[in-house]
């Protein structure tokens, strides 16, 4: 929490004296009375543990390696991959993606609870090179957004179908999401197009 | 399958404490974006040497041209020591000779003798891509029969085919190179597979990795070449 | 140390990475450190030649204190340097760096942007202290 964020949001301005005026002592209260919120919030838990995949499918170009996990991933042509787990999807960007933006800087998320649609906005990541939109593979609510890659953007380049994921959403609609995904090997020959037009 | 397009991998030398290496690494950018950019990737030194196997793998499965700034060659004996021999190693001392001189290691010093340097080299650097890829060119790892190779009096060679590690292997002229060594007295047994190998690596570029895998298969094709009807002399 | 030996006290050695503008970044940053900001505390040295096994760069890396600039998490500088029995002083990343600087473009591998160099600038002075509070320390000569 900034709160600096806090004084924008409440639309006043506060007293300039190092002390705390009334408007100040207002909105100390109302920031510890979200903090006592989320305190007392149930934690919103990652659904259950995914494995990480071990068998690959590789598109190679030039020097480049592009790994796609054979079982169980699903991608779109966003190149963001979804995998399903009791009604819950976790999603993450293809290590072809993640190749393409080099290090990742930012990963700006959605808010848990928000309601998304299938090819809605899922956030955004950030690089050097380029700012890239999360384009949602499937529809549903935002459940847990992964904490690890926000203090650790890094991890999306290291480990994008482990540890790196970004998101969960609890599914909608999947049986209708799933007629509009590649499979990995139709995911395969989008990356091997995208890598030659390049 | 149709041969693949062949590209060529060029590794600069970093080199940062001579104006040559700022020149080697900004000429062959150059290369890269500009001169040649479809025909050319370029690899990472310092990736190459920590060990990045993808970088490796491509110099090992490509022709590949070293740049390095001093005639201590960095560039060149780590891709030879990591991925095998370069098809083409060049050095900006040898390209410019007195022009380094007065040249600027770092970016925001770069005066217009800087750029006519890098410049110059890069056009060095594409001409010997052009070199290479004439050299080289498409790929042939898929037995094609008679690849239409020719020998010197202009009469089609005939091909002979090899399985090399499970890839079959097309070698132009393999049953010229076996006549030449049976007129060598090469023994058809393990004692002459070094001199097999020698032999067809005038006519095809053998990795290190590959060595074993054409030992095996070299000999067992001379052998079937031995028991079989000579030609005439 | 081109060809001549090192004098100065810390040895900066970047990656130089050629794929990526953090390489570019990281080689720009060490020559405002050598050549501006701490000429007479400073020096670097051709990384290659010291993977290469070359004795004076392996002697250097040896007997000076280092501080690595990586453009990545790859750490190519710091692990060459420490594999060849350097003591890494200061290990630094280009994409740290960029934790502070949202929405930047820094520019790529062939040139940099303005923003490119106001990344390189602190990345440089961050350095620049770190080298003299070594020579304070008087640490940096073994």
């Amino acid at each position: 929490m900034l709160v600096s964020d806090a004084v924008k949001a409440s639309g006043q301005a506060l007293e300039s004296t190092l002390s705390l005026g009334p408007k100040g002592i207002l909105l100390a209260q109302s920031i510890v009375g979200e903090l006592v919120r989320n305190l007392n919030a149930p934690a919103v838990e990652p659904a259950s543990e995914f494995d990480t995949p071990t068998e690959y499918l590789v598109v190679t170009h030039d020097k480049f390696e592009f790994r796609i996990p054979v079982v169980d991933y699903v991608f779109n042509e966003n190149d963001v991959w979804a995998r399903v787990l009791d009604g819950v999807a976790r999603v993450g960007i293809s290590d072809y993606m993640q190749q393409k933006l080099t290090d990742i800087s930012y990963f700006d998320p959605p808010k848990v609870d928000a309601a998304v649609e299938q090819f809605g906005e899922l956030g955004s990541l950030e690089s050097a090179k380029a700012v890239f939109e999360i384009i949602a593979p499937v529809a549903g609510n935002v459940t847990a957004v992964n904490p690890a890659v926000i203090d650790n953007p890094g991890l999306i380049n290291e480990d994008p179908y482990g540890a790196g994921w970004l998101v969960e959403v609890k599914l909608t609609s999947f049986t209708q999401d799933r007629e509009l995904l590649l499979d990995p090997a139709a995911y395969a020959e989008i990356v091997k197009r995208k890598a030659a037009e390049e | 399958m149709s041969p693949q397009t062949t590209k060529v991998g060029i590794i600069s030398c970093s080199g940062e404490a001579i104006p040559e290496g700022t020149i080697s690494r900004l000429a062959t950018r150059r290369v890269l974006e500009l001169l040649r950019p479809n025909a050319t990737v370029t690899l990472c030194l310092p990736l190459f040497l920590a060990g990045n196997e993808a970088e490796r793998n491509f110099a090992k499965t490509h022709p590949t041209i070293t740049i390095d700034g001093c005639e201590k060659q960095c560039a060149k004996w780590g891709t030879e020591e990591h991925s095998g021999p370069v098809s083409s190693a060049l050095v900006v001392t040898g390209i410019l000779g007195t022009r380094a001189v007065g040249c600027h290691r770092a970016s925001r010093d770069a005066t217009q003798p800087d750029k006519e340097a890098v410049w110059a080299v890069a056009e060095r650097i594409a001409a010997e891509v052009d070199t290479v890829l004439a050299e080289t060119g498409p790929r042939d790892d898929v037995a094609a029969g008679s690849s239409g190779a020719q020998c010197s009096c202009s009469s089609p060679a005939s091909g002979g085919k090899l399985i090399v590690l499970g890839v079959a292997v097309s070698i132009p002229g393999l049953p010229l190179i076996f006549e030449q060594c049976v007129e060598r007295d090469i023994p058809a047994d393990t004692g002459g597979c070094s001199a097999l190998v020698e032999a067809v690596r005038i006519y095809r570029r053998i990795l290190p990795e590959e060595e074993t895998g054409y030992r095996s298969a070299l000999l067992a094709a001379y052998q079937a070449f031995r028991s079989g009807p000579q030609p005439a002399k | 140390m081109g060809n001549e030996p090192i004098k100065n006290a810390v040895l900066v050695i970047p990656c130089s990475g050629i794929g990526k503008v953090h390489g570019l970044m990281s080689r720009e940053a060490t020559y405002l450190v050598t050549d501006e900001l701490a000429p007479a505390q400073t020096d670097t040295l051709c990384l290659a030649l010291l993977v290469k096994g070359d004795s004076e760069a392996v002697a250097a890396v040896r007997s000076h204190a280092c501080i690595t600039i990586d453009g990545c998490v790859k750490a190519c500088a710091e692990k060459n340097v420490a594999m060849a029995g350097g003591r890494v002083a200061k290990a630094i990343q280009v994409a740290e760096a960029f934790k502070n600087h949202r929405g930047a473009k820094p520019g790529n591998a062939t040139a940099l942007t303005d923003d490119g160099w106001t990344i390189t600038r602190e990345i440089a002075d961050s350095v620049a202290c770190e080298a003299a509070s070594l020579c304070a320390s008087e640490e940096a000569i073994r």
